[in-house]
């Protein structure tokens, strides 16, 4: 029987460029504890394909382990750069915290 | 309502409220006047009437005395007794009459009352006195006596009449006042409707004027209809020669190109090609892609071209050339164009080229796979400081170079792939024999059936007869200049 | 915006160096009063040339320079170059799977890559000011 699912929480902040790509890769690792993970993106002012690439390798091993994936965005910029990557359908992005997490199912852990 | 309109009205209201009470005012105090005048014309009547009767009243006692002195008959005595008793009342009232009516005969009749008295006394009593002697001498004073208080009466009438007519005189200013008054009124009334006529009709005139105005608009509006209607056409007419330009048919070079413009509808478009011979064996080759679809797009294309050409005829540089159209094409503010200009020698199998802001041109030499030429250069239309580079490439006979419109390579997911896509279908239709409507050939071998999503030209230069199928190995018989 | 202005800065071509870049484009822009929402899509086009350029050049172990360099017209339309002395790589290598170019491609009304010396992006963007923003069409996203 599995044990309800729980929401992990990954956060990134500021201005994700290329030159904070290893910090990228080093906070976009799925834990083993979380049904569902919400990335945070609500503190990011800037971010270019960086978080683009890393987002989605990080969702290719979500859905390797059935985790329900997230993103909370409420950047202009970042909103706009998922749309012009055409990315828009490839995550359930959410611009406020309460409906993100509604989408996952669950209270976090 | 507008201010204008208020502000005549305000003052219509205000000049009327002033001359309204003014004239009615005026209308009663003139009339007040009048129904004066009246009254004392009707007064002055009575008292002619009343001094009149005062001399009656005297002759009648004159006469009832003489006739009693003469019969010592009583009866004679009535009307005398009876005048007497009337006379001092009727005196009273024309003293009150002179009084009132201002006809300064006051002294007259004080003049009349004193001889009537007199002559009661000194001549009506001797004759009623049977003792009396002399009546001769009393009735000739009597007489006397009598004709004087006949001219008092007769003085004071000369006053009341008079005095009449200075009354009627009044009166008849009165009643011209009121005439004045009213004609005044008329006249006001009469500018202040002529200057509400005026501002009316000032305002029909601005209505009127504004009316013109709106038609001149409509006017203008249809000319710039049809203007627009003209511009299509001669836009249309222009793509329609664009289309039907004949590639050279040369010796040595071989042209073929192809033009598809994005959408059925929009037969215009943007995207040109060119081939002009020029002397010496030399060839023209220009290709180019203005921003945008449609009409405008195809206006500015063919200024782009024209200027292409006319600086084509002054510079041998193709670098040059682009420099030229640079500086024709700042003035048009919106739109940019991409281009490749060149000239391709016919003898030596060299061509030079500047690309302005234009994906690279694609050479497929034999022997060697197709590959993409430098470019490079900022598009037209956008900087003063733009500054284009002629290449310059020595080939072979044999050697195909194709240039292309970026509907040709940005229909797939990134422009990457477009490339592949692009050269592999010009190996594919360069590897068909015999070589004809390659150009075609190779749009086909791109979109084979897809859907164009933008304008798509291309251009290819073919030189020499060599054969453009071998690619790889083989012998490539060198030519001899 | 008045005549034209230019801007031309350059660093050391580190993982560090894009935000410098960025923010003095975004400052050059902003001064000369650039529509703040075309501002953001253009910094967004060139943080991708640049991490374009910084990516390319670090791997190759060359910390050679990469340089920004804008020209704003006063028609409202701005030039950007993004170049680095990286050693000649096939273009195909430099434009890569990812997805910089693309988004280039999306905002930016004509991207050009020269690869004949070093790499230069060469891009042009709308740059309007406040007043003529009402007129400018948003980017294409269907293309």
């Amino acid at each position: 029987m599995n044990p309800a699912p729980t929401i992990g929480v990954i956060a990134l902040s500021g201005e994700l460029d290329i030159g904070r790509r290893a910090e990228m890769q080093e906070a976009l690792r799925l834990p083993a504890a979380h049904g569902a993970m919400l990335i945070d993106l609500s503190a990011v002012v800037y971010a270019d394909s960086s978080i683009l690439a890393e987002l989605l390798r990080f969702r290719a091993e979500a859905d390797r382990r059935q985790v329900r994936l997230a993103l909370l965005i409420t950047s202009r910029q970042l909103s706009r750069l998922v749309e012009y990557a055409g990315l828009s359908e490839a995550f359930a992005i959410f611009d406020a915290r309460g409906a993100a997490l509604s989408y996952l199912g669950e209270t976090p852990a | 309502m507008n201010r204008q309109s208020m502000r005549s009205f305000a003052l219509t209201g205000v000049v009327l409220v002033l001359i309204i009470p003014t004239v009615i005012a005026g209308g009663l105090l003139e009339r007040r006047y009048v129904a004066r005048a009246f009254a004392a014309a009707e007064d002055l009547r009575i008292a002619r009437t009343t001094a009149f009767s005062a001399l009656r009243f005297q002759l009648d006692e004159e006469t009832g005395i003489r006739g009693y002195a003469a019969t010592h008959d009583r009866v004679f005595l009535q009307p005398y007794t009876e005048a007497l008793a009337a006379m001092g009342p009727t005196l009273e009232q024309i003293s009150d009459q002179v009084t009132k009516l201002h006809t300064g005969g006051g002294p007259l009749v004080s003049d009349a009352a004193a001889t009537n008295a007199t002559w009661l006394r000194t001549v009506a009593r001797p004759l009623l006195d049977p003792r009396t002697a002399n009546l001769n001498a009393v009735e000739r004073r009597g007489k006397t006596l009598v004709d004087h208080f006949r001219l008092d009466i007769a003085q004071l009438d000369d006053l009341s009449r008079r005095r009449q007519t200075e009354v009627d005189v009044e009166a008849q200013s009165a009643i011209d006042r009121i005439v004045l008054l009213m004609l005044g009124t008329a006249i006001v009334i009469v500018l202040i409707a002529a200057a509400a006529g005026f501002q009316q009709s000032r305002l029909a005139a601005r209505l009127e004027d504004q009316r013109l105005r709106a038609e001149a608009d409509e006017r203008s509006n249809l000319q710039l209809r049809a203007a627009y209607q003209t511009e299509k056409r001669i836009a249309d007419t222009l793509q329609g020669a664009f289309v039907q330009r004949p590639l050279p048919s040369h010796t040595t070079l071989r042209f073929s190109a192809t033009y598809v413009p994005a959408s059925e509808e929009s037969k215009v478009g943007g995207d040109w090609y060119d081939a002009v011979e020029l002397p010496e064996q030399r060839v023209l080759f220009s290709l180019g892609d203005v921003e945008g679809h449609g009409i405008e797009a195809a206006v500015t294309m063919n200024r782009t071209r024209q200027a292409l050409i006319s600086a084509a005829l002054i510079e041998l540089d193709p670098a040059a050339v682009l420099a030229r159209v640079n500086d024709e094409l700042l003035t048009d503010e919106a739109r940019m164009v991409t281009a490749v200009v060149g000239y391709a020698d016919a003898t030596s199998y060299e061509f030079v080229y500047a690309t302005a802001g234009h994906p690279p041109p694609v050479l497929l030499e034999p022997g060697r796979a197709a590959r993409l030429l430098v470019c490079g250069g900022l598009p037209l239309g956008i900087t003063p400081d733009a500054v284009y580079t002629v290449r310059r490439v020595q080939s072979v006979p044999g050697a195909l170079l194709v240039l292309y419109t970026d509907g040709a390579v940005e229909h797939s997911r990134d422009v990457l792939d477009g490339e592949s896509v692009l050269l592999a279908a010009i190996a594919a239709a360069a590897a068909e024999q015999p070589v004809a409507d390659l150009a075609a050939k190779i749009h086909e071998g791109i979109f084979a059936g897809r859907p164009v999503g933008d304008d798509v030209a291309i251009l290819t230069i073919g030189f020499g007869i060599g054969d453009l199928g071998r690619r790889s190995g083989g012998a490539v018989a060198k030519r001899v200049a | 915006m008045t005549g034209q202005s230019e801007l031309r800065i350059n660093r050391r071509a580190r993982g560090d160096a894009a935000r410098p870049l960025r923010h003095a484009l975004s400052a050059f822009m902003k001064a000369k009063e650039v529509e703040p929402d075309s501002v953001d899509d253009i910094v967004t086009a060139v943080g991708e040339a640049l991490a374009n350029a910084i990516e390319h050049a670090y791997s190759d172990g060359d910390n050679g320079k990469v340089e920004l360099f804008a020209r704003l017209d006063a028609g409202g339309t701005v030039v950007i170059e993004v170049s680095d002395q990286g050693a000649f790589i096939e273009r195909g290598q430099r434009q890569g799977r990812g997805y910089g170019l693309q988004i280039v491609r999306r905002i930016a009304r004509w991207v050009s890559i020269d690869t004949s010396s070093g790499t230069t992006v060469s891009m042009i963007f709308d740059a309007p000011d406040a007043e003529s923003f009402r007129d400018v069409k948003a980017p294409n996203l269907e293309r």
